[in-house]
């Protein structure tokens, strides 16, 4: 018998199991954090939101986990320690911006302040873009192979730091790292490109 | 910006776009544990490779990450009572969780369930003890199921009346108040033919003489299939 004490694995796993009780603790447990990162999300990307739209978004998340024989459900693991808090927020996200991308085509959800690219451009069409098209030079494909050759991190780094052009702090707290380690993390990226790049003679012209 | 910026912002972009596989995607699960930073080693690379290489990945990680801090920044918002209601009667609603099997088997002298894919066969001890008024059944002859949709408790009674017939009795019941309720809608098909189709007076619809077949009771309320009960009645 399922109960408040009862573990957030446990509970689920009652869930699974069909039991009614448990499915209304579970929603009790996490129908105000749902609601809150629907609204958060809301006035961030959709200021000018029905509250209908809330409640509907609401309740989808949570037939999302349900439906077809609670597939959802099965798919929480617990490992590595994430919450379920937290993985329900990452669901909760996702579909109240696949909610907004397709109520709203002009809403950026890069960032509320920010014009660039919108996230429903680059989720419905990632294909190069023509800008993105670079000069496929000898030495350019060289240096290129150099960046493939930096660790899954740095390149993550590069990303955020030269593409999406993150500021440092937030960063700092996606990679979970400090500031300071940012600025140093990237002379660190650079001289170590400048050393190859030099032994290798790719930087004359550039 | 110096020049070794730009070469780097340009190197990048040149390795920014490769279409990835939307199934190899991040699991919402392993997304949630990276931006909570309970990832190390294998794991964490494998999220860091696959956020370089899928655009949509990188900018989801992005946007949950703004809307995690903020989430935290305030004291969690409390859901209306009637949205938190709507979910929790979610459960029995899906059509996967409303559709149940039982197959009954007529024997000379009993009918006995051979499987069910559901856990709806109640003992019928427990149903005579409950005061039903058919208390004078006799036990063998009789099987007692229950359901329950979405805010509805089926309630069938099947009875075998002689070797080769059964009488099907099915109460409606509101779950909430635990009364009887009419205007339930209950179908009865064989074989995806209807044969019957009444709306439920004083509770209850009854259907008389059904034979074996692979019949299915099917309850609409106002429009809305609420669930299935598929019955399957075989002579042994």
């Amino acid at each position: 018998m399922v109960s408040e004490g009862t573990s957030e694995k446990d509970l689920l796993q009652a869930c699974i199991n069909g039991d009614k009780h448990a499915w209304d603790l579970f929603v009790e447990q996490y129908t105000n954090l749902v609601y809150h990162t629907i609204q958060k999300i809301f006035k961030i990307y959709r200021p000018d939101f029905f509250y209908q739209d809330l409640e509907d978004l609401h309740n989808n998340v949570f037939l999302s986990l349900m439906e077809n024989d609670c597939r959802k459900l099965k798919q929480y693991k617990g490992t590595n320690g994430c919450s379920v808090s937290s993985w329900i927020m990452v669901i909760t996200t996702n579909i109240t911006l696949n909610f907004i991308m397709r109520k709203k085509s002009h809403i950026s959800l890069d960032d509320a302040e920010d014009d660039s690219k919108s996230l429903r451009e680059t989720i419905a069409d990632p294909q190069p873009s023509v800008i993105d098209q670079v000069e496929d030079s000898e030495r350019m494909v060289l240096l290129k192979e150099l960046i493939e050759g930096l660790s899954a991190n740095d390149k993550l780094f590069l990303q955020y730091y030269y593409i999406e052009e993150l500021p440092p702090e937030e960063i700092a707290e996606i990679m979970s790292i400090t500031v300071s380690a940012i600025y140093s993390k990237k002379s660190r990226i650079i001289e170590k490109l400048k050393k190859i790049a030099k032994r290798k003679n790719l930087l004359q012209g550039i | 910006m110096d020049n070794y910026d730009n070469i780097l912002k340009k190197l990048i972009k040149t390795d920014y776009q490769r279409p990835a596989n939307m199934s190899d995607c991040l699991s919402e699960e392993m997304l949630a544990a990276y931006l909570d930073n309970l990832l190390s080693g294998v794991d964490k690379e494998k999220v860091e490779g696959h956020l370089t290489s899928c655009k949509v990945c990188l900018k989801k990680s992005i946007v949950q990450h703004r809307i995690m801090k903020e989430v935290a920044k305030e004291e969690t918002l409390k859901a209306p009572l009637e949205v938190t209601l709507r979910a929790k009667k979610l459960k029995g609603q899906s059509k996967i969780e409303n559709l149940v099997e039982v197959v009954l088997a007529f024997a000379k002298d009993n009918i006995r369930v051979l499987r069910d894919s559901g856990t709806l066969i109640r003992p019928l001890e427990l149903v005579l003890e409950g005061g039903r008024q058919s208390s004078t059944k006799e036990q063998n002859n009789v099987v007692y199921l229950q359901k329950q949709f979405d805010g509805v408790k089926a309630e069938v009674l099947i009875e075998k009346i002689d070797n080769l017939n059964c009488d099907i009795e099915v109460k409606t019941i509101d779950v909430l108040s635990g009364k009887l309720i009419d205007n339930i809608r209950i179908n009865l098909a064989l074989d995806d033919r209807e044969l019957a189709s009444f709306l439920s007076v004083n509770g209850k619809v009854s259907y008389k003489n059904v034979s074996p077949g692979s019949y299915a009771l099917i309850f609409v309320h106002q429009g809305n299939v609420l669930g299935k009960i598929l019955l399957r009645l075989e002579v042994e």
